[in-house]
C-alpha cells in the first residue's frame, strides 16, 4: 500500500492530474460524454431493441476512441510540446528517474480519457446485464475481452505515440507523418478488433473463424493472442521513452535492446504464421522489416563514436564493449543477422508458400540468405554514412535505398508493362531480383526455372558484395576518428593549462 | 565548487567547444562571458549534464559529472535562458512539480515554496496562473524553482534577461547572497556591466576557447595593465599634465570629459604618494580617483586581442 502509494505520487502524474482534470474542462468533456451516450441509449430504447448490438458497437468504439484516438493525442501533443520547449531538460537533469517521467506523461497526459472512460463503463455493465438472457445467446466473456483489448491496443499507440514525439527529428507538438502512420496502424488494430466482437455478437458465427488468433498453433482467445503480440510491442516502446527521457542524445534502444526486439518480434511472427498456409514470404518480409527496425539504433554517429573511443582510453582499452551505445554495431548486427537466419530457417520448415502457384519449399531456398543479407547491407550502410556524414546519414541512406532497391523495381514494373520482357526475357528477373523488396519473392515467383535463376543471381550479387564493400568502409572511417582521438589526446597530454 | 578540466564538446565535425578549464571555488560568482557562438550554452549544458563531451573532467560540488552524472545532477541548479514552463499550471503547483521531482517530502514542500516565492518577489503570484505572468516574473518564478533544492552549484544563463529593474536589484541581491553562504555561481550574462557588480571572477569565451579568466581584478591588472587615474583641478589643466609626465609610474596622460586621465602602474599606496606630491607641488586638487574599468572594456580588449 505504502509502495502504490509512493508510486502515485508521481510529479507528472499529479501535474496532469491538476491540469487535465480543471473542474470547467471536465465538467465540459463529461456533458459532451453523456449527450453522445444519453442519444445513443435513447434511441435504442426508442427503437424498442434495447440492448441492442448496435449500442454495444457504439460504447465499445467510443471507449476505442476515448482511448486509443484522443487519449494517443494528448499523450503525443503532451510529450512534443514540454520536448518544443525544452521543459523535458528540466525532468532530465532532476534526480527523478526516467521510468517515473515516462509513466507521468504515459498514464498522467490521458488522465482525463481514462475518467471519460471509466463513465462509459456503466453502459457496457447494462448492455452486458441484459445480454446474459439465455435468448441473446452471447458468451459474456467477449465484453470483457473487448474492454481488455481496448486498454491493450490504446496502451500500443499511446507507448508508440510517446516514442515517436521523442524521436521525430523536429520535437514538435503537432503531428507528423510517423503519427499518422501510428494512427493508420492503430485503425487498422481497432479493425482487426471488430470482427472478433462481432463474432461475438453475432454468436459464434462460423464465418467469423478466419479471424481466431494462433499461436505456434494453438487458438488462444483473442484478448490473449492480441496481449501476447501488443504488450512486448508496448514494452519495448516504453523501454525506448525511458531512455529518450533519460537523454536526447542517445540511441532509442540499446544495441542489447534492439537484438532483443529483434528476436521477440521473429519469436512473435514465427508464432503468428505457424497455424497458417502460404505465408512464408509475407513472415520473411515481416522479418526483415523487424531486422530494419533493430538496425537503426545500433550505429554511433561519428561524434558518439568519438567519445566512445576516448572513453575506452580513459578504462584503458581501445575500444568499448560491443554493447555499449558509442561502440561500433557490427557485431550486434551480426547477432541480429543470426536471428533472422534462424527464425528464417525455422520459418521456412514450418510454412509452406505456394506464390504464383509455382514456388513450394524448395522454390525459396534463396529467400532467407537474402532476407539476413538486406537487413546486413542495411545495417552497415547506415553505419557507414552515421560515422562518414552524421548530419546527412538519414538522406544518404533514403537516396541508396531509392537507387539501389526502389529503382530496380520500378524498371521490372515499366519492363513488364511495356512488353519489353518479351524482347528480353533475363531482363525483368534480373531487375526484380536486384532489389530486395521485390527479389524476396521474385526468386521464387518467376514463371520459369531460367527466369528464377537470373532472380537468384540478381540478387545475390549485390546482397553478398555491398555488405564487404560497406565493411571496408566503415573501417577505414573508424579508424581515420581513432587516430584523430589519439592525436588530440597525445596533444593535450603535453600541455596541460591546469599544471 | 565547479571544476572543469579540458573540455571539448564536440557536435559530429563541429568542434564547439575546445580545452576549456576553469575552476569556480564555494562562494564566488563567475561570468562567463563572450560573443554569440562563442560555447557558453554548450558548456553550460555540458555543465549541467545535458550534453555528454566528447572529452574533459567535470566536477560539480565534489561529484564528478562523467561517472556519477545522476549524483552531480542532485547538486546544480540551472536556470536557462528564456525559461520554459508549463503555462497550464499554478505558480505554486509548478514549484510543488519541481519540488517533488528533487525528492522533497509532501510535508515539506509548502514551506519551501513560500520559503523561495519570498525569496524571489512573488509570494503575491503565488495562486497565478503561469501563463498570466509577465517575462520578468517568469524569470523570478524559474529562480525560485532553481533555488528550490538549495543546490550547491547554480549555474545561471541570462538570468535578468526581460526582468524589471526592481527584479535585477533582487537578482543582485540574491546572487550575493547565495555567494555569501558559500554556493559556486556560474552566471552567462550579455548585461556585463551589471555582472561586474556581482561577479567575483569572470571566464571569457571566444569561438569555443577560453581566451582569458580569473578574478576581475587580477585581470583588469593583467589586460589592463594597471589603474587609471581620473583627475579634476581648479584653473588649468596645463600644470597638472606637465607634473604627471614627470611622474615614472605614470604611462600616458590624456585630457578627456573634463577630467585628465592617467595611465598609472603603481599600487594603491603609491597613488596615495602621488596625491600627496601633487597637492605638495601646489596643484589644487578637486578630484582624485582611481578609474575601474568594467567588464565590457576588459571584454573588449580581450576579444580586440584575439580577433587581432
Amino acid at each position: 500500500m505504502r509502495n502504490l502509494l509512493a508510486w502515485l505520487d508521481n510529479p507528472l502524474l499529479i501535474k496532469h492530474i491538476r491540469t487535465r482534470l480543471r473542474r470547467p474542462m471536465l465538467v465540459q468533456s463529461i456533458v459532451v460524454l453523456g449527450a453522445v451516450t444519453g442519444m445513443a441509449v435513447f434511441w435504442d430504447i426508442a427503437a424498442g431493441t434495447f440492448p441492442s448490438e448496435w449500442l454495444g458497437y457504439s460504447n465499445w468504439i467510443v471507449q476505442g476512441v476515448l482511448l486509443g484516438l484522443m487519449g494517443t493525442n494528448q499523450v503525443v501533443s503532451s510529450v512534443g510540446s514540454a520536448r518544443e520547449s525544452g521543459i523535458l531538460d528540466f525532468h532530465r537533469i532532476s534526480p527523478e528517474e526516467p521510468r517515473s517521467v515516462t509513466l507521468g506523461f504515459f498514464l498522467g497526459a490521458p488522465i482525463r480519457e481514462y475518467v471519460l472512460f471509466l463513465l462509459t463503463l456503466p453502459v457496457t455493465l447494462l448492455v452486458m446485464a441484459a445480454w446474459v438472457q439465455p435468448m441473446k445467446n452471447v458468451p459474456l466473456v467477449d465484453w470483457f475481452q473487448g474492454l481488455i483489448a481496448v486498454l491493450l491496443l490504446s496502451w500500443l499507440l499511446q507507448a508508440v505515440g510517446m516514442l515517436s514525439a521523442l524521436t521525430s527529428a523536429k520535437a514538435s507538438k503537432s503531428w507528423t507523418g510517423i503519427q499518422v502512420v501510428v494512427v493508420i496502424a492503430g485503425l487498422y488494430l481497432f479493425g482487426l478488433v471488430i470482427p472478433f466482437l462481432s463474432r461475438g455478437f453475432r454468436g459464434m458465427d462460423p464465418a467469423y473463424e478466419a479471424w481466431d488468433i494462433q499461436y505456434f498453433g494453438f487458438e488462444v482467445p483473442w484478448a490473449l493472442g492480441l496481449a501476447l503480440f501488443t504488450v512486448p510491442l508496448t514494452f519495448f516502446a516504453l523501454i525506448a521513452s525511458v531512455r529518450k527521457f533519460r537523454s536526447e542524445r542517445i540511441p532509442a534502444l540499446s544495441k542489447l535492446e534492439s537484438l532483443g526486439f529483434v528476436t521477440t518480434a521473429a519469436v512473435s511472427l514465427l508464432g503468428y504464421f505457424w497455424g497458417y498456409r502460404d505465408t512464408f514470404i509475407p513472415f520473411v518480409y515481416l522479418l526483415v522489416l523487424a531486422g530494419l527496425i533493430g538496425s537503426l539504433s545500433i550505429s554511433p554517429r561519428a561524434g558518439e563514436y568519438g567519445r566512445g573511443v576516448r572513453r575506452a582510453g580513459r578504462q584503458g582499452r581501445r575500444h568499448l564493449p560491443f554493447w555499449d551505445d558509442l561502440a561500433l554495431g557490427r557485431v550486434i548486427l551480426g547477432l541480429i543477422c543470426t536471428v533472422i537466419l534462424i527464425a528464417g530457417t525455422v520459418g521456412r520448415a514450418f510454412l509452406r508458400n505456394t506464390i504464383s502457384g509455382v514456388g513450394g519449399l524448395g522454390a525459396s531456398t534463396l529467400s532467407v540468405p537474402i532476407a539476413v543479407l538486406t537487413v546486413a547491407v542495411f545495417g552497415l550502410g547506415f553505419q557507414y554514412f552515421r560515422l562518414r556524414s552524421p548530419g546527412r546519414a538519414g538522406s544518404l541512406m533514403a537516396m541508396s535505398i531509392f537507387l539501389l532497391w526502389v529503382v530496380p523495381g520500378i524498371l521490372w514494373g515499366i519492363v513488364e508493362a511495356t512488353g519489353l520482357g518479351s524482347s528480353y526475357p533475363m531482363l525483368p528477373p534480373i531487375l526484380a531480383g536486384i532489389s530486395p523488396w521485390t527479389g524476396l519473392a521474385a526468386i521464387s515467383a518467376m514463371p520459369s526455372e531460367e527466369g528464377r535463376s537470373y532472380a537468384q543471381i540478381a540478387a545475390l550479387i549485390p546482397a553478398l558484395g555491398l555488405p564487404f564493400l560497406l565493411n571496408t568502409l566503415i573501417t577505414s572511417q573508424h579508424r581515420r576518428i581513432d587516430k584523430e582521438m589519439r592525436a588530440a589526446v597525445d596533444q593535450k597530454s603535453e600541455k596541460n593549462p591546469l599544471d | 565548487m565547479i571544476r572543469v578540466r579540458d573540455l571539448r564538446i564536440d557536435y559530429d565535425n563541429v568542434c564547439a567547444v575546445s580545452d576549456v578549464s576553469f575552476e569556480v571555488q564555494p562562494g564566488e560568482v563567475c561570468g562567463l562571458i563572450g560573443p554569440n557562438g562563442a560555447g557558453k550554452t554548450s558548456t553550460m549544458r555540458a555543465l549541467t549534464g545535458l550534453l555528454e563531451p566528447t572529452y574533459g573532467e567535470i566536477e560539480m560540488a565534489g561529484v564528478d559529472m562523467r561517472e556519477h552524472p545522476r549524483q552531480a545532477c542532485r547538486s546544480v541548479g540551472f536556470m536557462p535562458d528564456a525559461p520554459p514552463m508549463y503555462d497550464d499550471l499554478l505558480c505554486w503547483e509548478f514549484l510543488d512539480l519541481f519540488a517533488a521531482s528533487y525528492g522533497l517530502t509532501r510535508e515539506r514542500r509548502p514551506e519551501v515554496i513560500a520559503e523561495r516565492l519570498d525569496q524571489v518577489g512573488l509570494t503575491g503570484k503565488r495562486e497565478a496562473p503561469i501563463a498570466t505572468l509577465s517575462r520578468g516574473m517568469r524569470q523570478r518564478l524559474m529562480l525560485a524553482k532553481t533555488l528550490l533544492p538549495d543546490p550547491q552549484v547554480l549555474i545561471l544563463d541570462e538570468p535578468a534577461s526581460g526582468v524589471d529593474p526592481q527584479g535585477r536589484i533582487d537578482l543582485k541581491n540574491v546572487i550575493r547572497g547565495l555567494s555569501a553562504s558559500g554556493k559556486s555561481v556560474l552566471v552567462s550574462s550579455h548585461i556585463l556591466s551589471e555582472m561586474t557588480e556581482f561577479c567575483t571572477s569572470v571566464a571569457v569565451m571566444e569561438r569555443g576557447r577560453l581566451v582569458a579568466s580569473g578574478s576581475i581584478d587580477a585581470l583588469r591588472q593583467r589586460v589592463m595593465g594597471g589603474l587609471t587615474l581620473a583627475i579634476q583641478v581648479v584653473g588649468s589643466d596645463d600644470d597638472l599634465m606637465k607634473r604627471l609626465e614627470q611622474e615614472p609610474l605614470i604611462q600616458e596622460v590624456r585630457l578627456s570629459e573634463g577630467r585628465v586621465k592617467a595611465r598609472f602602474d603603481g599600487t594603491q599606496d603609491d597613488a596615495a604618494d602621488l596625491l600627496a606630491r601633487l597637492v605638495g607641488a601646489g596643484i589644487r586638487v578637486r578630484s582624485f580617483a582611481p578609474m575601474q574599468e568594467g567588464l565590457e572594456e576588459l571584454f573588449l580588449k580581450i576579444g580586440a586581442r584575439e580577433l587581432s
